[in-house]
């Protein structure tokens, strides 16, 4: 498949870009629309609109009811979704190629033209509401979204996408409309196709179909937060204690984005990695230990998650801690970095195997890059990244320095963090 | 577009070794990946009661240590082949799996086999009691995994299927070595496990390979103890206050494994519960009464049951409990139509389809073919059954597995069962 890396891009007269990638000895194709608006870029009293939006999309349109669109899409058996995030909306499709003509047709429509009727504006404030507490169960999230929250606290990247309570409760139609008029518009637009299909057919059937969407603005522009360092803890009648640890990363446009990538995968994006090494299996301190890498347009963020019992957690953070100055101190070693590398490289092309994960990845290049990349590409880069260029990163970072931390649990800060932070 | 060869064509093998080890195969054209998976015919329902959770705990201490490797060069291997790998334990079934590059076939292969050869040794035996015991407690705080579990019990009662995978602190603590040593030499024997392989490999060689692998395996003890549970309706509440959402979990017997009705279970399932456009999807999900309402097929070797699974505010509770019913009644006193029917059709064969071109899919879907029918199905094969489905056969089914009015309710959350007294 690695042969198959043809990529093809246009930018339609709307103004809407679209991006391909033809697939050979696949059958189905990923369709994916990419709006540029996401939770950075609500106003307060917004909090949570663009979520609420792509819950409306599916809900009536100009020509179509609710259930005569749901209908039509089960009847082509193609399967659907629709979600806002931080700084991106997602409408994307998954589907046999013979029916990529009317899928487009049928996400175009939902996307420009939503009716937002009265009732289900109510059913969908009860929905999200219910997203909201549903996440006061799931721990592990809880603690992760609080975690940004925090550390980007004072910035548009510490949004919450469900939004709260009161906004929820207070968006109204009206507002839902501005929003979606304001945002939707064909400059703020990739679409990205990927698997069976015909570029030169879908591409003539775009330029049609997006000829009268009016062009709008396009993304909010956003500048790069300052990260906050402190600690919050959530006093909760759990079972655990789940503890997330933030430190600062990078931007994806950052040319050491691949060197942090690396970093996460030594540090906890596999059993081999040194916390899951240092933490469960020498230790036996917790089942779930792990460390993630996000990179927004604008910056990044690194979060470690444990979940223990809270006689174990101290100790957990402790552990944690010493191998995070550790790696500040003296990067990563020869082996673990060429480790790293193999594993990366590896998962790029065993991704690349599925049309979903291609359409998904040439939307994101696109957004944050204006390019395509092929599988080569990535590997060189990926290839490219020295023990030095780690080290670097590790040390520009200032991990330690800059470190935000949030509990979830029964236990108090006292017996948690003690003098754990304070004294790295 | 018209391509020369797709995942589509594949091929597909099937051979006994003289161990009696069953291996299958489906080789796919044009992708770089392979998945591979041992699947052991072991789970919590073949443990003695005093040893829940042994099939687990099992599970954890392969990758410990095994009969040629200590338990960190297991991971560096993986790391080294860029594997994803893991394991899992189900009511059935203890299986582990890695999706590799297909030139690190023969590597993995090596080190997967060796997982069901554990050493057992007692001192990584205590130290590995902790992490499951951290599991348990994770699951805890988990309120899905808490109602799954509850319903498993109130659904089968005293049979084996009621049995806790992790099992319970109490097993935990009082489980041997010795214990765990007897059981593995009992149930993972060499007829007693099913290997399978889907993606880019050489049919002969495997066979080979797997063959010289297996050598020294013990044959152990194969089958269970197969009986259909009595069904026995009910209604409980496990008042649990640390939660916020209240959790109910409906459910009726259907089909066992094996039965040539599963599609035809499948499709009710679908239609009744699919996560978007279902009954429960438009009665439930899009009124905002339930976060989350669905419905499923379980199946088992001798039980089946017909799962529905809600997610709501406690205010709501009762309300979404009520409309499920509803949409069950109506189903049980049939009134689906043609076009309900050929839209389900149409999802589940395009899912076939799509999940057909990921190895790991099909990988487990070799397995399923094998478990139910004792032969491969090419995904044209399950085409055409999905698609020979008619109105009569759900029916049919409906009557010998009737919706309602009997069935296991299980609720979890705020609640108290005095809040459902209306419900009962």
């Amino acid at each position: 498949m690695e042969t198959s890396d043809v990529f093809e891009s246009k930018l339609l007269s709307s103004g809407v870009q679209v991006v391909g990638q033809p697939m050979q000895g696949v059958e189905s194709v990923a369709v994916g629309f990419l709006i540029g608006t996401g939770a950075r870029d609500e106003r307060p009293e917004q909090f949570g609109v663009s979520h609420f939006i792509d819950q409306m999309l599916f809900r009536g349109t100009e020509r179509h009811d609710a259930r005569q669109i749901s209908e039509q899409f089960d009847g082509l058996g193609i399967s659907y979704d629709a979600s806002a995030g931080l700084e991106m909306t997602l409408v994307s499709a998954v589907l046999l190629g013979d029916k990529v003509g009317q899928a487009v047709n049928l996400l175009c429509e939902v996307i420009r033209s939503p009716r937002f009727p009265e009732d289900a504006v109510e059913d969908v404030r009860n929905l999200v509401l219910q997203e909201l507490r549903q996440r006061e169960d799931q721990p592990g999230q809880k603690v992760m979204d609080t975690l940004r929250q925090q550390f980007f606290a004072g910035s548009p990247a510490s949004h919450d996408v469900l939004g709260t309570e009161e906004t929820i409760a207070r968006l109204t139609r009206d507002d839902l409309v501005q929003y979606w008029t304001d945002r939707y518009t064909a400059n703020n637009i990739i679409i990205s196709i990927a698997g069976n299909f015909d570029w030169d057919q879908v591409l003539a059937q775009l330029e049609r179909t997006t000829a009268s969407w009016p062009a709008g603005r396009g993304r909010i522009e956003m500048s790069e937060p300052v990260p906050r360092s402190g600690i919050t803890v959530i006093e909760r009648e759990t079972t655990q204690e789940h503890i997330g640890i933030a430190f600062p990363g990078v931007r994806v446009a950052d040319p050491q984005f691949y060197a942090a990538s690396l970093l996460v995968q030594a540090m906890g994006g596999s059993s081999y990695s040194r916390l899951f090494q240092e933490v469960r299996e020498k230790r036996g301190l917790a089942y779930s230990v792990q460390a993630r890498f996000d990179a927004l347009e604008v910056t990044g963020m690194f979060r470690v998650y444990v979940g223990t019992s809270a006689e174990r957690a101290h100790e957990s953070i402790e552990v944690i801690m010493a191998e995070l100055k550790k790696v500040q101190e003296t990067g990563l070693t020869e082996d673990e970095l060429t480790l790293a590398k193999t594993r990366l490289k590896s998962q790029v092309v065993m991704r690349s195997e599925s049309t979903s994960s291609r359409m998904v990845a040439n939307l994101r290049s696109w957004f944050f890059e204006e390019t395509l990349r092929s599988l080569q590409e990535v590997k060189d880069r990926i290839e490219s990244i020295s023990t030095g260029d780690v080290l670097r990163l590790a040390q520009t970072l200032g991990i330690t320095r800059n470190l935000a931390a949030v509990a979830l649990g029964p236990e108090s800060e006292q017996d948690l963090f003690g003098r754990v932070l304070a004294q790295s | 577009m018209t391509t020369a060869i797709t995942r589509q064509d594949s091929r597909f093998y099937t051979h006994q070794l003289p161990n009696g080890l069953q291996l299958l195969g489906q080789q796919i054209p044009g992708v770089n990946s392979v998945a591979t998976v041992f699947w052991v015919y072991t789970g919590t329902r073949d443990e003695p009661q005093q040893q829940l959770g042994v099939s687990h705990f099992l599970e954890h201490m392969a990758f410990r240590r095994t009969k040629h490797f200590a338990g960190d060069q297991i991971d560096r291997a993986f790391e080294e082949m860029g594997a994803d790998h893991n394991a899992a334990t189900g009511p059935e079934m203890t299986f582990y799996w890695t999706r590799v590059l297909s030139e690190n076939i023969f590597w993995s292969l090596d080190v997967l086999s060796d997982l069901l050869q554990p050493v057992l040794d007692p001192q990584d035996f205590d130290q590995e009691r902790n992490v499951i015991l951290e599991e348990i407690a994770r699951y805890e705080d988990l309120p899905t995994q808490v109602l799954l579990d509850h319903f498993m019990d109130d659904f089968f009662g005293p049979h084996p299927l009621s049995g806790r995978t992790l099992g319970t602190p109490d097993t935990i603590q009082a489980l041997t070595v010795e214990q765990m040593r007897d059981y593995w030499s009992r149930r993972y024997g060499s007829r007693n496990v099913l290997f399978a392989i889907a993606g880019d490999f050489d049919w002969d060689a495997i066979v080979d390979r797997v063959e010289q692998l297996s050598e020294s395996w013990g044959q152990g003890e194969t089958g269970r103890g197969l009986v259909r549970a009595p069904f026995n309706p009910a209604f409980e509440v496990y008042q649990q206050g640390q939660f916020v959402q209240e959790q109910l979990a409906v459910g009726t017997p259907s089909v066992s494994r094996g039965d040539h009705r599963y599609y035809v279970a499948a499709i009710l399932a679908t239609i009744l519960g699919d996560e978007t456009g279902s009954r429960l999807y438009w009665a439930i999900q899009q009124r905002g009464l339930a976060e989350s309402a669905t419905a499923q097929i379980m199946e088992f070797d001798d039980n089946g049951v017909m799962l529905i699974h809600l997610a709501t505010e406690p205010r709501l509770a009762a309300e979404a409990l009520d409309v499920a019913r509803r949409e069950m009644e109506r189903l049980q006193s049939f009134d689906v139509t043609p076009d309900e029917l050929d839209r389900a059709k149409a999802k589940l064969e395009s899912s076939v389809i799509i999940g057909g071109e990921s190895t790991n899919e099909r990988v487990m879907g070799l397995i399923r073919s094998w478990l139910a029918e004792r032969r491969l199905e090419t995904l044209e094969q399950i085409k055409a059954k999905i698609d020979a489905v008619s109105l009569d056969d759900l029916r049919h089914l409906l009557e010998e597995f009737p919706v309602m009015p009997g069935q296991v309710t299980t609720a979890v959350g705020p609640l108290s069962s005095n809040d459902f007294q209306g419900a009962r």
